[in-house]
């Protein structure tokens, strides 16, 4: 599904990701820790179209296609998803009038028909109770006056919305209490398919008892340094992260 | 920087025919002695600080004859009473209008249908000298008029000078929602100059959206003199979508109490485009409430000015006047000059104006697109969104739609200028 091969990425020349290796096939959930500054979200990012990085090395095929060319739009009708580490207020634009928009552009990229506005509320109200998130937010503007677990609700009722092949989860569970993270965790659990996949990037082994990855990666300084079982996550907490520094060699 | 003599205005009249509208003596006695005295102001003068009008000054205007255009696709909404107006000509008159609502046109009007107006500085005065044609409308006492008014004023053809001249009498207790809309075809370095003097009677209702989506060589002048009488409700909205050269002087007397007045504006600007607001808003009454947000987009080099005025005079007590003015440039290159001025002569108001000036907020276009939406489309939203309260007081849905639709062909074109 993602094949990531020696990936290098700078912002205002300033190296941060350096020689980043992954392969994640359909069915998986893989899922990646590391500490503070490590280069996670830069690794979101980047595979998002962030157009600040620069990547100086590497590249990324999604799916057949060579992703790194491409615009921010073009990854996500591809079927690409973030959910973002913090999602942004958009005051004046409705929540669902730009899902739907972003709904058709990637049917129409897909070479299907628009839905129509029936199917569409339909699947609103579907997709909402699948996050229980409460339908009133899913019609206000995008994410403004969302409390912090509901705007990470949002992202996965968004991503519900657009049925995405790749999902990158940054941080989803950060913010969440016990409820919404058993939701939230239930939610990804229901979209999982054998036909996509989902990167979930965390600092606590705790989401992992809720969603049970394939594979746990170490990301540290710029690269992916370790990688296990779900196992490793329990490892991790338990020896935290000077075990991998120590074993890191320079 | 040529300065600009007094024997400028002249030559640029040189060409203009007189007025063609019948006035009473008393708007044109005086008038043309004082004009023979005036100029083109400069930028010393205050009005006119950020807007040169060396360039204005320096049009060859000559009226020429041009054949009848399909209006049909200037008509901003489909289900209104329309009037169409191309150049001096009126093309276009609704054939009923509702009982109690006379619009007169043209040659129609005597002098005697003119009530008293305000005609200072050169562009009222260069109005009064030379009004081609224009309408009178009257609304009788306690009318609701059930569809909105519509009036196109289309300039046609090249070094097109117009000079439209327009009276509307709003009677007690009616209401009504008049929609203006001024365009140019095959226009280069053309001049329009719209004059409305409007009267709103006592407990009556009224909505003014002019909409401006003027070509790239025009330069259009707009004044619109208000009276309000006592427990009248005025709401002027002023949406600038496209247009080269773009001036509004508004000035609202609120001249009875309980009345309440709201301004708003949008602009939404790119390339080497201006747009001046100038408002003021003149309470001389006590218990009034006024409204002003006048929100702007300026791309490129595009340059915009607001200049809002409000008085507060020394009996006018228990005044709320809110005053509002705030941009998104979307490139270094624009510049906006933004003056609220309250001048408050009462001690028992409550007034406010602030004005800001940002950037568009690229994270959410970044989050929107992340969705699979189109920058231009993104752009869009956003802009949309921000002018959205402004948007929102445009009382017709059809109208709404209109600019909405007008919007997106707008940033379609802006995106695809870029590449
Ligand atoms: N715009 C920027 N300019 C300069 N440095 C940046 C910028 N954005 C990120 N960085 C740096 O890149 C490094 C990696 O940041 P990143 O956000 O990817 O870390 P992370 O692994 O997601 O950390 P966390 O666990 O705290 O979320 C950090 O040192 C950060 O300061
Ligand atoms: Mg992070």
């Amino acid at each position: 599904m993602i094949t990531i091969k020696d990936l290098h990425a700078s912002i205002e020349g300033k190296p941060i990701l350096k020689g980043l290796n992954l392969t994640v096939k359909a069915g998986e959930i893989h899922a990646i820790m590391g500490p503070n500054g490590a280069g996670k979200s830069t690794l979101a990012s980047v595979l998002a179209g962030r157009e600040e990085y620069e990547i100086t090395q590497g590249d990324v095929n999604f799916n057949g296609v060579d992703l790194l060319p491409l615009s921010v739009e073009e990854r996500a009708r591809e079927g690409l998803f973030l959910a973002f580490q913090y999602p942004v207020e958009i005051p004046g634009v409705s929540n669902i009038n730009f899902l739907r928009t972003a709904l058709n552009e990637i049917r129409e990229h897909k070479g299907e028909k628009g839905i129509s506005a029936k199917d569409f509320m339909s699947l609103v109200r579907e997709k909402s109770a699948l996050v229980e998130l409460d339908s009133k937010l899913a019609s206000r503007s995008v994410n403004e006056g969302f409390s912090g677990g509901e705007k990470k609700r949002n992202e996965i009722f968004q991503m519900a919305m657009l049925n995405p092949i790749l999902s990158i989860l940054d941080e989803t569970d950060s913010g969440l209490d016990i409820d919404a993270l058993r939701i939230v965790a239930n939610g990804v659990n229901q979209l999982k398919t054998d036909q996509n996949a989902t990167i979930i990037i965390t600092h606590y082994q705790r989401l992992l008892d809720y969603i049970i990855p394939d594979f746990v990666h170490v990301l540290y300084d710029g690269k992916i340094v370790k990688s296990g079982g779900k196992d490793l996550a329990l490892e991790l907490e338990e020896k935290g992260y000077d075990w991998i520094k120590n074993n890191t060699p320079n | 920087m040529e300065p600009v003599t007094k024997a400028t205005l002249q030559v640029f009249r040189k060409k203009l025919s007189p007025a063609k509208l019948l006035l009473p003596s008393s708007f044109i006695d005086a008038n043309e002695k004082e004009l023979i005295e005036m100029d083109f102001p400069n930028s010393r003068q205050e009005a006119w600080k950020y807007t040169r009008l060396n360039r204005v000054a320096k049009i060859n205007l000559e009226s020429t004859p041009s054949s009848i255009i399909d209006w049909s696709s200037y008509l901003m909404v489909k289900d209104a009473y329309n009037f169409v107006f191309q150049n001096t000509e009126c093309i276009y008159k609704s054939p009923d209008l509702p009982k109690g609502v006379s619009i007169k046109i043209g040659e129609q009007i005597g002098a005697t249908d003119w009530l008293s107006s305000i005609n200072e500085g050169h562009v009222a005065k260069l109005n009064v000298a030379h009004a081609q044609n224009g309408c009178v409308i009257n609304i009788s006492d306690g009318v609701q008029v059930d569809k909105p008014i519509q009036l196109i004023f289309i300039s046609d053809g090249p070094k097109q000078p117009n000079f439209w001249r327009n009276q509307l009498q709003h009677g007690n207790g009616a209401k009504a929602d008049i929609h203006v809309g001024y365009f140019s075809k095959d226009a280069i370095d053309s001049y329009s100059n719209v004059h409305w003097s409007v009267f709103l009677k006592e407990n009556s209702h009224l909505i003014m959206t002019k909409i401006q989506n003027d070509g790239d060589a025009n330069y259009h002048f707009s004044t619109e003199n208000i009276s309000q009488l006592k427990d009248s409700n005025f709401t002027l909205n002023t949406l600038t979508l496209d247009g080269s050269f773009v001036r509004n002087d508004v000035l609202v007397k609120v001249e009875g109490e309980n009345c309440e007045t709201h301004l708003n504006g949008a602009y939404i600007m790119k390339e080497n485009q201006h747009v001046d607001n100038h408002t003021t808003v003149d309470h001389i009454f006590p218990n009034c409430n006024s409204y002003e947000l006048y929100k702007g987009v300026m791309d490129d080099k595009s340059t915009a000015v607001f200049n809002g005025k409000v008085f507060v005079r020394p009996n006018a007590q228990k005044i709320n006047a809110f005053q509002s003015n705030a941009n998104v440039l979307l490139s270094n290159d624009a510049a906006v000059n933004s003056k609220p001025e309250l001048e408050i002569y009462a001690d028992d108001v409550k007034c406010s104006h602030g004005s800001t000036t940002g950037q568009l907020d690229e994270e959410a276009i970044f989050y929107l697109r992340s969705r699979g939406i189109s920058e231009a489309a993104a752009r869009q939203l956003v802009v949309a969104a921000f002018m959205q309260d402004v948007f929102l007081k445009v009382a017709s849905n059809d109208l709404k739609s209109y600019i909405y639709q007008q919007l997106a062909v707008r940033f379609d074109l802006y995106l695809q200028d870029k590449d």
